[in-house]
């Protein structure tokens, strides 16, 4: 698609989105956006139908159990469904936000049912409260349109700064220094004392681009904290240290003394920490009713491809850097200089329902350098030979993958060392020497012309085979002797074939493997002898392909040339046109399931009706394509139902009635 | 004490769908004897190969069969260590699946010493009082079994799923003498045509459970 069409295409999305709904709240430097389409999913499942659900009915309980008796129906929470909500995480230097934004539709009513008991703060056309959430401050202000939600977290490194630790009042240990300070105790309890200071502290978000001046609120807010932090701190007597203690002479006292102050510093910290946070998201909330357009995510066209009209959900991520970097910053700090982040670009996932199914659809970006690599490996397709042995009436489930092991093995080391070798830094010139050996070692041709890289995994079923156990047979005088009694079990019935060129390395395994007695011959079908495998195992080579399957049956048929497998349109396609695709029916799998593993009737009833009746589940990816990784997993809807959230919610209700 | 064992050992809970457990006892007139604890897993040696080709199931490391032996190996080096306690050898059989420990002790209260030791080793805290004493004068062999309502809260805690491991699992005890046996006080017992050995064979979930006690007092001739 050329430039011009995708600024288009952008532009239309963006004027539809602009025209609706509270995307354009949504700062530009989001990180992660979802987005929850309410009006999609009540366009498959009718608002009465939901109500009479399991799910509805315990949601209408919820709202009449908190005073709210003229509740009968989710629409009567005061939220506009047939509107998009929105998640959304952003992040300056020292907080974290996390943002929830649900479009309103009759405000009296969310006022009745969730702020009749706070204590409410109006500044203008926006209204708020604050209340704490598993120790977290959070925020909730509307207006007429829009109930925002926010809350914040603090960026632990922020605070690892004198400067800033002393202007918000926080006792800060530089342990770098710590063994380097021999007074060091000393001058924790002189900071601890510089506490009485705290009313001059800056409570401002250090870096948030908040376009309202404060308000006489926000200042009341923020005086407010101030007051309570002031409270943290007068709370408890500095600890009255003598100077003269000897504390490295006696360590018993010192670990004593040291530990308390070190607690006591430790929960004021956090406290105050969490302070800042919940005033800062509350200003947060008041920066997203204010905000302009010009600056919104609507202007991200990484952001603007996420959105898809028909999804229920859709998440968008910036960059794979962005979830390591703010919620795995500890993670992220071992990266050194490696390109293990840098590979990876946008995310997009999108959750789909239709008459098909349940589609999760998800896409990736990737760098330049990795895209060529992943075009080289992900070149060829399945082999089309393979086909012939599938029956797509008696295959329970395949997986199948085309690649090509030449190019894999040559650009593996590559990929390895560029990830791999600064992220451990110490060893990057061994790493880097072991990939050059690994790469000189190998020779990727012969390995290909062995196993291409394309092969198909088949479970045709669940067969039941009678296996030996040792019981005891007792005498009269209860001497006891080994005896060996067999029962019937269930094994998987699979074939496995992959694509080889080279016949005559596959002869001289064979012969080594044969000579080893691993394997044995049987009219030219090799059975493997290993007593450990749970079943029989079975090899054989035609047409440069590799049967390996636990049916002997089914091998005589391969070598005999008699397997004339029936493969389904849908079936070839999902395996011709994909670099990797799978598919499993649950349906003939339940009916695989011998009874007798279903022991009561309760368990077998409910299985069917659970499994019996659902559709395939399958997989895709078509590898890459530009820059973009792509793949979706879809769980088809079952006859009867016409659509897949329908389906949900019987499962579901059924599920609640088993309780 | 075998019924904590079981359920503190996630591998057996996990992987099995049925067992036996035997101890077999033989006790000379002097108190002397020999003992020989078997784990027969045989029945699901098929579940079990296949499980072992793995390294985890389910978040459960596998242990692989140098760590099984190398465990028995340790119990047995254990053993040796006990006064009392000689003749220690131990076999681990992966294609049947069936391991055996079997020892000579000097005195039957040596049992008693292996079974607390057993318990501190696992860090068991147990109320047990189960516990095995012979009486060489009186001629009476005692093997106390005190229910443990642990072991069934332990087991009221398993998933449904896990606890059907238990459905067929047995524990067999046969205590072999050499006079013959003049009474015995556990009507769930058989005595043997020699006269010279009691067996009891128990589904292990009706001696979790309490439904039935191992309890046995044995009255041996002079």
């Amino acid at each position: 698609m050329n430039r011009f069409l995708l600024i288009t295409l952008a532009l239309l999305i963006t004027s539809t989105l602009r025209a609706q709904d509270l995307a354009s709240k949504i700062p530009h430097d989001a990180f992660a956006v979802v987005n929850i389409q309410t009006g999609q999913f009540f366009k498959l499942i009718h608002v009465k139908d939901f109500d009479r659900s399991a799910i509805g009915k315990a949601l209408v309980d919820l709202g009449q159990k908190t005073g709210a008796s003229d509740i009968t129906s989710v629409t009567d929470y005061g939220f506009d469904l047939n509107s998009t909500s929105y998640f959304w995480t952003s992040k300056t230097d020292s907080i974290t936000y996390f943002t929830v934004l649900i479009p309103l539709s009759d405000v009296s009513a969310f006022e009745q049912i969730f702020a009749a008991e706070e204590e409410i703060i109006r500044q203008g056309p926006v209204q708020q409260f604050t209340k704490t959430l598993d120790d977290e401050q959070v925020t909730f202000a509307w207006d007429n349109r829009m109930l925002c939600i926010a809350s914040g977290s603090p960026v632990s490194s922020y605070f690892e700064n004198q400067e800033v630790a002393d202007r918000y009042g926080i006792t800060y240990y530089d342990y770098g220094n710590y063994y380097d300070d021999p007074d060091t105790t000393s001058a924790a309890i002189d900071s601890a004392n510089t506490w009485g200071y705290i009313d001059d502290f800056d409570i401002a978000p250090p870096v948030v681009e908040i376009e309202a001046a404060p308000t006489e609120a926000t200042v009341e807010a923020a005086e407010e904290a101030v007051d309570s932090l002031a409270d943290i701190v007068y709370e408890d007597e500095p600890v009255e240290i003598d100077s003269t203690t000897d504390w490295w002479a006696d360590t018993a006292n010192y670990a004593v003394e040291a530990a308390s102050p070190y607690e006591d510093y430790y929960t004021k910290n956090i406290r105050i920490k969490d302070s800042l946070a919940g005033i800062w998201a509350r200003e947060y909330t008041e920066s997203v009713f204010n905000h302009s357009l010009d600056n919104s995510i609507l202007n991200n066209r990484s952001y603007l491809r996420s959105v898809k009209k028909d999804a229920l959900i859709t998440g968008w991520l910036s960059n794979l850097e962005a979830i390591y970097s703010t919620l795995l910053p500890d993670l992220f700090g071992m990266r050194g200089d490696g390109k293990l982040f840098s590979y990876y670009g946008s995310v997009y996932a999108g959750l789909y329902a239709d008459g098909e199914g349940f589609k999760l659809g998800t896409e990736m970006e990737v760098s330049d350098e990795l895209a060529r690599s992943f075009k080289r490996i992900y070149r060829p397709k399945l082999n089309r030979k393979f086909l012939k042995y599938v029956d797509s009436d008696r295959a329970v489930g395949f997986v199948g993958l085309a690649m090509d092991s030449k190019a894999y093995l040559e650009e593996l080391p590559k990929l390895m060392n560029d990830t791999y070798g600064k992220i451990f830094a110490q060893y990057e010139n061994e790493i880097s020497l072991g990939a050059e050996i690994v790469s000189l070692l190998l020779d990727e041709e012969a390995i290909a012309s062995v196993a291409k890289g394309d092969g198909l995994f088949v479970l045709n079923g669940i067969a039941e085979k009678e296996v030996t156990y040792t019981d005891y047979e007792y005498d009269e005088d209860y001497n006891y002797k080994e005896i060996e009694k067999t029962k019937m079990e269930t094994i998987p019935d699979f074939l496995v074939m992959f694509s080889s060129d080279n016949v005559n390395l596959y002869n001289r395994l064979v012969s080594y493997f044969q000579y080893k007695m691993l394997l044995s011959d049987d009219d030219g079908i090799f059975h493997i002898e290993q007593s450990e495998l749970p079943f029989d195992l079975y090899l054989y080579r035609r047409d440069n392909i590799v049967f390996l399957g636990t049916s002997k049956l089914e091998m005589e048929g391969v070598r005999d040339n008699r397997m004339q497998g029936s493969i389904s349109k849908a079936h070839r396609a999902l395996l011709t046109k994909n670099r990797f695709a799978g598919l499993m029916s649950a349906k003939k799998l339940s009916e695989e399931i011998p009874q007798e593993q279903l022991r009561s009737l309760d368990n077998y009833i409910a299985f069917h009706k659970l499994f019996g009746n659902l559709g395939d589940f399958y997989f895709r990816s078509n590898g890459i394509k530009g820059n973009t990784v792509s793949g979706e997993f879809v769980a088809q809807t079952p006859e009867g139902y016409d659509n897949a959230v329908q389906y949900l919610f019987a499962l579901i209700d059924y599920a609640a009635q088993q309780q | 004490m075998k019924m904590r064992l079981i359920l503190c050992t996630p591998f057996l809970l996990l992987f099995v769908s049925c067992f036996q457990l035997i101890e077999d006892v033989t006790v000379k007139q002097d108190g002397s004897g020999t003992a020989v604890f078997t784990a027969n897993l045989s029945q699901s040696r098929s579940k079990l190969a296949s499980i072992m080709l793995l390294d985890s199931v389910n978040g459960y490391k596998v242990p692989s069969k140098t760590d099984i032996q190398n465990h028995l190996a340790e119990i047995a080096t254990e053993l040796k260590k006990i006064p009392g306690i000689s003749n220690v050898s131990h076999s681990a059989d992966f294609d049947k699946f069936i391991a055996t420990i079997r020892f000579s002790f000097n005195k039957v209260e040596d049992l008693n010493t292996i079974a607390n030791k057993l318990f501190t080793e696992m860090k068991i805290t147990s109320s047990n009082q189960s516990s095995y004493a012979y009486n060489k004068g009186g001629r009476t062999f005692s093997r106390t079994y005190v229910y443990e309502p642990k072991a069934k809260a332990e087991f009221e805690k398993l998933k449904d799923a896990d606890k059907e491991v238990f459905n067929s699992a047995t524990y067999t005890s046969i205590y072999r003498f050499d006079q013959p046996v003049l009474s015995q006080s556990n009507a769930s017992a058989k005595l043997a045509a020699s006269k010279k050995a009691v067996m009891m064979q128990s589904p292990i979930l009706d001696l979790i459970t309490g439904k039935r006690n191992m309890t046995n007092q044995i009255k041996l001739a002079n």
